[in-house]
């Protein structure tokens, strides 16, 4: 059986990232091929300078250092539960935080040239269309520039 | 002229589970196949006469179906005729000759479309999937996106003509679409792998 490197995206800790993961358990995961990589993208330090903090210099420096450390964590931590879902199901797994001072939506998709994916997964916020047009959606804009196929997961709706 | 005409009906005949069928049928079943396996997942596969049907198509046999649980079915949505030029039909063109063209053309529409579903759903009936093959008519957004939601499919396949920018806006693509407003798990399978895999 050809080997699979599945790329999943995920937004840590949330109800369509948990989702997104039974789902794929379930569906289309196969312990023999897959080669799984838990992804999630921290984008740090664009939204505000120091300066807007009010604080002194120094200290806002360490304040952020230490704020950015701490989301970290928690994306490693939740991250870290998949990793024991997928473990469970017998499935190779790996945890993946990038860093990055630029845009979320290129790192993904960067990530997943590089590692010359076989498929990217990721889950699809719930956005109305007015927000979909301001905000924009990040599944939108990496299944219409991924260079393989896109699986994005749906139907947490359907089960609530 | 006869002889052209039984043939094509023949044709027809040929691809069809039935041979019931009014010709301005908004959807027809063209060929199923049952199997004894317990149906737990619907798979619905939108397929067209492209290359990027063919890749979404052999993607899914190779990654995604399972026979052992899986109902696939295939749609084909085959686009309406259109009389007329862009501002509508034109007074001096309203006429018999004009109508029995549009009639021809729908039928050739209808016959290939016939003719594709019956292709893709042989293969899969060669490896003993449960196959439900429907050819429709309209617009493919909004009858794939309908279809979906009728069957209850639990994920939907499509290829994808990676449209850039400005043609996405002004064409629409199917892909977007569908993923927006569908509620099951969409996968969008991209042209041929540039890795030169698979």
């Amino acid at each position: 059986m050809k080997p699979r490197k599945v790329v999943v995206a995920l937004d840590s800790s949330t109800k369509e990232a948990t989702y997104t993961i039974d789902w794929i358990i379930e569906n289309f995961l196969n312990p023999e091929r897959d080669d799984v990589h838990l992804v999630s993208a921290l984008s740090l330090s664009s939204d505000f300078e120091a300066t807007e903090l009010e604080m002194n210099v120094d200290y806002a420096a360490e304040y952020i250092m230490n704020w950015e450390k701490e989301i970290e964590k928690k994306t490693q931590d939740s991250l870290d539960e998949y990793l024991q879902k997928l473990k469970a199901a017998n499935i190779a797994a790996k945890v993946e935080i990038i860093k990055s001072k630029t845009d979320t939506r290129n790192i993904i998709l960067d990530y997943t040239q590089k590692e010359k994916a076989d498929i990217l997964i990721m889950g699809s916020r719930d956005l109305s269309t007015w927000k979909r047009l301001f905000v924009g959606s990040f599944s939108d804009y990496c299944q219409q520039n991924a260079h393989c196929p896109v699986l994005i997961v749906k139907g947490l709706q359907r089960t609530l | 002229m006869s002889t052209e005409e039984s043939n094509q009906k023949t044709t027809e005949q040929k691809y069809l589970a039935t041979t019931d069928i009014s010709e301005n049928d908004h959807e027809t079943i063209v060929t199923t196949h049952d199997t004894l396996n317990p149906i737990t997942r619907v798979v619905l596969i939108a397929l067209d006469h492209s290359d990027y049907s063919k890749n979404a198509f052999e993607w899914a046999v190779k990654n995604f179906l399972r026979k052992e649980s899986d109902l696939v079915v295939l749609v084909n949505v085959r686009p309406l005729v259109y009389t007329g030029g862009p501002l509508g039909p034109s007074a001096l063109s309203v006429g018999y000759m004009e109508i029995s063209n549009v009639y021809h053309i729908d039928e050739q529409y209808r016959t290939n479309s016939y003719q594709l579903l019956h292709e893709y759903g042989t293969k899969l009936k060669a490896q003993d999937f449960a196959v439900k093959a429907i050819s429709m008519r309209g617009d493919p957004r909004d009858e794939i996106t309908s279809k979906a939601k009728e069957v209850d499919a639990d994920t939907l396949i499509l290829g994808s003509r990676g449209l850039g920018i400005f043609k996405r806006a002004f064409l629409g693509s199917t892909s977007d679409y569908c993923v927006h407003n569908c509620d099951c798990t969409v996968i969008i399978v991209k042209g041929s792998d540039p890795h030169g895999q698979h």
